[in-house]
């Protein structure tokens, strides 16, 4: 078998990081992408990424084994059709990027509050969700 | 200013000699009248520069295209000569036997040297003048050896001379910017194709979801959602939780 870094990788980091956990950081990964939107490349890769974890997120929340509650999944799939229509908008729009940050914001927080005294290890440097500085 | 082979229009600025820089490179234009036939088409190789390395390939509309060679460098790799070779579609040969042919082949350069940045015209006697594109000519009468047309070449000054070269960079800013309107249409269908498709995701998720929702709207329904998840224990993508690891790359 072919050695595959990514896969082990991946294994690895789902054995240490709970998924809420990695929930939260990329999430925190996509905010802090977004509240740096200065240049137009930049903001292009940030609503690209926006759009990506929504439709990542949207694909399991379809799944039939997936254990959200009904009304919650109703709720989470509005927001991510939504975030991922405006995100293409912004695209070519000068649309603004605040309301995605918002609605990112609240999910963390909802995350977050499942396991108040949590603290997760960063599991990349570029996610730091936890950050005074960053708008999460 | 040279013409050859009845063929070729050579135009070349001051800097071509050997004093151009990187910020001011010397320039050498090629105009190939391209009929089609083998003459045009080892013309159109002759004038390939020798060692010369290519940079760019710009279509000029009507068939017509320009290819750039850098030929010389300083020492920082940045090209200091650049020889530019147009191949100028004409139409088949046959069409050149005859005047109404050749004088339809002359318009057919003159807006090949606009597209190219020149400011070039040509009056009802078939005086070509050309303007623009820092190109200083030592304008001399020449002929289209083989033709019955003569084009007498003339050198425009003060603000004559003016005019035709913004005339030109208008003409070559209107080529750019034709570029960039396909570019930007490429990019509108893809826009919607990607709509159509967070459409399509939505339409299979089911009539549960309020698929056009407002910002504001949007705004409250995250609000309540935060509150309903965190009275949960479970993650969002709990069927393939790992799959979020691929954003990070």
């Amino acid at each position: 078998m072919a050695y595959d870094p990514v896969a082990k990788y991946q294994r690895a980091s789902e054995a240490s990081a709970p998924p809420r956990d990695t929930e939260i950081m990329a999430f925190g990964f996509v905010n802090r992408l977004l509240g740096d939107d200065q240049d137009a490349r930049k903001r292009m890769k940030a609503l690209g990424k926006n759009h990506e974890l929504w439709s990542l997120l949207l694909k399991d929340l379809s799944r039939s084994g997936n254990a959200v509650p009904e009304g919650l999944k109703q709720q989470l799939v509005s927001l991510g059709a939504w975030s991922m229509h405006y995100s293409v908008k912004a695209m070519c729009t000068g649309l603004p990027v605040g309301p995605l940050i918002e609605v990112n914001r609240n999910i963390v927080d909802g995350l977050r509050a499942q396991a108040p005294n949590h603290v997760p290890a960063p599991a990349c440097p570029a996610a730091a969700p936890f950050s005074a500085s960053i708008a999460v | 200013m040279t013409l050859t082979g009845g063929l070729n229009l050579t135009v070349q600025n001051a800097n071509f000699g050997g004093t151009g820089t990187s910020q001011n490179p010397g320039q050498q234009y090629i105009f190939v009248l391209n009929d089609g036939s083998a003459g045009a088409t080892s013309a159109l190789t002759a004038a390939k520069p020798a060692g010369g390395v290519a940079a760019a390939t710009q279509d000029l509309g009507n068939g017509s295209t320009s290819t750039s060679y850098a030929t010389a460098f300083d020492s920082s790799g940045n090209a200091t000569q650049q020889v530019n070779v147009i191949s100028v579609n004409v139409g088949p040969a046959s069409g050149l036997t005859t005047q109404a042919g050749q004088t339809t082949a002359i318009n057919d350069l003159v807006t090949a040297m606009n597209a190219t940045g020149f400011g070039a015209s040509v009056d009802n006697n078939n005086n070509l003048s050309i303007a623009g594109n820092n190109v200083s000519l030592t304008g001399a009468a020449t002929t289209i050896t083989n033709t019955a047309v003569t084009i007498a070449a003339s050198q425009l000054t003060g603000a004559a001379a003016t005019i035709a070269a913004v005339s030109g960079a208008v003409n070559k800013l209107g080529n750019i910017s034709a570029q960039l309107g396909d570019a930007s249409n490429q990019i509108s269908g893809l826009q919607s194709f990607t709509s159509s498709l967070s459409n399509a995701l939505t339409a299979g998720v089911g009539a549960l979801t309020d698929a056009d929702l407002a910002t504001e709207s949007a705004k409250l329904t995250s609000l309540q959602t935060k509150q309903q998840l965190a009275i949960q224990s479970l993650s969002i993508a709990n069927q393939q939780p790992q799959s979020l690891l691929s954003l990070f790359k």
